[in-house]
């Protein structure tokens, strides 16, 4: 029962806490239509850069030279821009490089297979790390495989000489991820609530420090109440102040914004309960590491934003980059906002190089807190003295 | 005894807080501790308390081993920190239901139990107020109706009086006495010693972490012959009257400044009335008469050589 009294007056105190109020809710809540608004172009048709691909055609019979003439139409010409390589070795280099995404292989007996009526594809060595050019470029050449396999149909039934014909389905099939992207004012919706998430820590900073910096401390800890009491009743506050603030602000952002919060809701509130955890543990850990509440608030405040900010929250950040996504996964704002517009965007909206799916991303929250809540433990018993 | 401390050491580094300090403390008291800043009053209420890690030594409340029974040993405590320790936040009526529910109060006997405490404290009509809206006095009370609100057996209240108006500070000592009465035992942590003069039956003196001195308040004052000091106001000081004055049995001296007379006397000469006939002798007459004995304070710089306030 203590760890439910506890846990409800400290709900009740956060609540009543203006400030805490103003940076939580209303702070965020005005952000997501400021940057929505003034932030809008940089949302808005966004231009495809040309995609590098290498090419390694093996094949020397008819149906290789088609290839290249199909890559040669000026249609993929807008799209991609096409280098030949003389090998598979080269091309790997390349795209080691960050040179090229993908290496197309026309492989050595495609004109023969096709010709005997096999199954002949033209294989595609990616990135290891997949994003929506890999994509594009596998719709490319899926469009192309099966535009072979019409061949072989027509091939078997008349026998006849088979030659390229040009395929308009190529580009509609690349422009189908229109609207399953987000807007200015959905993006930053997102990166508003995870910035309200996480600098919550700032309250469990403070919760905390009454505990062990704060005069009422003594009272609480001479009232007869298990440690563990007041610890898990102070974090379960806190997650529950920052998990109902969440709850407001999408709403609120939801009718009257039309921020869209896609329809996953129970994976929502995943992620809002897991970087409520997380806020709440790194608040308690850093101000047991300063030995104040004050202190604490200050560092948090400025590690949040500039965590925000290397997550792309204030300002999109587009990048294919292996070191620069992996400098934004620093971030731990990163991770509940790459998992945000995955669950949301059905995992088109990939902007960035991403190590983990939606849920290491939410894995890696609850992996945090764990560590972070371990170094408060350690912190904790070096302070008590 | 309610309370039993035997042999407790805190240490800080190599800094010792509170060093081999053994004490009895009996039921229905109110018991004083009585030191200068800095002797090691707190450190060694917080170390009983388990507020702090102690060295050594074994500390006994109510006849239980206060490191086996921590939580059941606390359920009958009240403490009053040195500062007032309540949430700005809540008002004075939430703070007093939080702390009582911290002590398993539920329901109508919380409520009944939050409104005795106000009632107690004088806070009745001001319990909807947030302690920011109170006066150093009247938060100096909230911090003993949240330490009260369980009727606790032992009520620990370390310089409960600090930086208050003498209104406030004598209703906190009226309480004392009241919550004593109701079958409390206090255990009352000060510097001021007219504070434990006033309220306290058994009176131990700390300094450096060490007890220097204990027992009742005559017990203490046995312990040093001081001399009395008489000082009179008169219409008129002359010659002839400090020469009088000087032959009675245990004057030590007699010593005129302006109009007015301090005679000091051997402890126990109990010559006042010789003093007093002496003077209407010589035709003038006592404006006013201050005896000075032997005080607590008297004591403490006996011991250490230093003033209580040092």
């Amino acid at each position: 029962m203590n760890i439910l009294y506890i846990a409800l007056s400290t709900v009740k105190r956060n609540f009543r806490d203006k400030k805490s109020l103003f940076s939580s809710l209303f702070m965020p809540i005005l952000m997501i239509i400021v940057l929505g608004t003034a932030l809008n172009s940089a949302f808005q048709g966004q231009k495809i850069d040309k995609i590098n691909v290498c090419y390694l055609n093996q094949d020397s019979g008819s149906q290789g030279s088609n290839f290249n003439k199909f890559l040669e139409n000026d249609e993929i010409k807008d799209i991609l821009n096409v280098k030949k390589v003389a090998s598979i070795e080269e091309g790997e280099k390349l795209i080691n490089d960050n040179k090229a995404i993908s290496l197309l292989l026309v492989p050595e007996d495609y004109s023969e297979k096709l010709k005997s009526g096999e199954n002949a594809v033209i294989q595609i060595y990616n990135t290891k790390y997949t994003d929506y050019k890999n994509e594009i470029i596998e719709n490319i050449v899926d469009a192309y495989n099966s535009g072979g396999n019409t061949m072989l149909t027509d091939a078997k039934l008349n026998a006849k000489d088979l030659s390229y014909t040009r395929y308009n389905s190529v580009n509609e099939s690349i422009i189908s991820t229109i609207g399953k992207v987000p807007g200015a004012i959905d993006y930053y919706g997102i990166s508003m609530l995870v910035l309200a998430l996480m600098s919550s820590s700032i309250f469990a900073a403070d919760a905390v420090s009454e505990d062990y910096f704060k005069k009422v401390g003594i009272r609480i800890k001479a009232a007869p109440v298990k440690k563990y009491e007041r610890l898990i009743g102070k974090i379960l506050g806190c997650v529950i102040d920052i998990f109902i603030k969440g709850i407001i602000i999408i709403v609120f952002s939801k009718l009257v914004y039309h921020v869209n919060w896609g329809g996953s809701f129970g994976m929502i509130a995943l992620i809002m309960l897991s970087s409520a955890v997380y806020s709440t543990i790194f608040g308690m850990f850093v101000t047991m590491a300063v030995g104040s509440g004050n202190r604490a608030s200050g560092i948090i405040t400025i590690l949040n934003n500039v965590f925000t900010f290397l997550a792309g929250g204030y300002a999109l950040i587009v990048t294919q980059d292996v070191t620069e996504s992996a400098l934004m996964h620093l971030s731990p704002n990163f991770y509940p906002m790459t998992a945000f517009l995955n669950v949301i965007y059905s995992n088109n909206y990939k902007v960035n190089v991403q190590f983990f799916n939606t849920f290491g991303y939410i894995s890696m929250l609850w992996v945090f807190s764990a560590l972070l809540f371990l170094g408060f433990m350690v912190l904790e018993g070096r302070r008590i003295k | 005894m309610i309370v039993e401390i035997k042999n407790l050491v805190k240490r800080y580094k190599d800094f010792i807080a509170v060093d081999n300090l053994s004490l009895s403390i009996k039921e229905g008291e109110i018991f004083g501790l009585l030191g200068p800043n800095g002797a090691g009053k707190t450190t060694t209420i917080n170390t009983i308390l388990g507020l702090s890690k102690k060295d050594s030594g074994i500390v006994t409340i109510f006849g239980k081993n206060m490191d086996k029974n921590e939580e059941e040993i606390k359920r009958n405590i009240g403490i009053v920190p040195q500062d007032i320790a309540v949430f700005n936040d809540l008002t004075a009526y939430e703070n007093i239901a939080f702390f009582g529910r911290l002590y398993g109060l539920r329901g109508n006997l919380l409520k009944e139990r939050v409104e005795e405490a106000l009632e107690f404290t004088g806070l009745l009509d001001r319990k909807k107020d947030y302690p920011g809206k109170y006066s150093g006095g009247m938060q100096r009370r909230l911090n003993i109706a949240c330490a009260i609100v369980h009727k606790p057996k032992l009520i620990i209240m370390d310089e409960p009086t600090v930086g208050i108006d003498p209104q406030s500070r004598n209703h906190i000592l009226n309480s004392v006495k009241k919550l004593n009465e109701n079958g409390s035992t206090v255990i009352y942590v000060s510097h001021y010693m007219e504070e434990i003069e006033e309220l306290c039956t058994n009176i131990t003196i700390m300094d450096h972490g060490k007890i220097i001195a204990s027992g009742s308040k005559e017990d203490l004052k046995s312990l040093v012959a001081l001399d009395e000091k008489l000082t009179l106001t008169l219409s008129n000081v002359n010659y002839t009257m400090v020469d009088q004055i000087k032959k009675i049995s245990g004057v030590k001296e007699c010593i005129p400044e302006d109009r007015n007379l301090t005679v000091i006397s051997q402890k126990g000469s109990r010559n006042l009335s010789r003093i007093i006939d002496s003077i209407n002798n010589s035709n003038s007459e006592i404006v006013g008469i201050d005896v000075e004995k032997p005080s607590i304070e008297g004591v403490f710089l006996t011991l250490t050589g230093r003033k209580l306030r040092d």
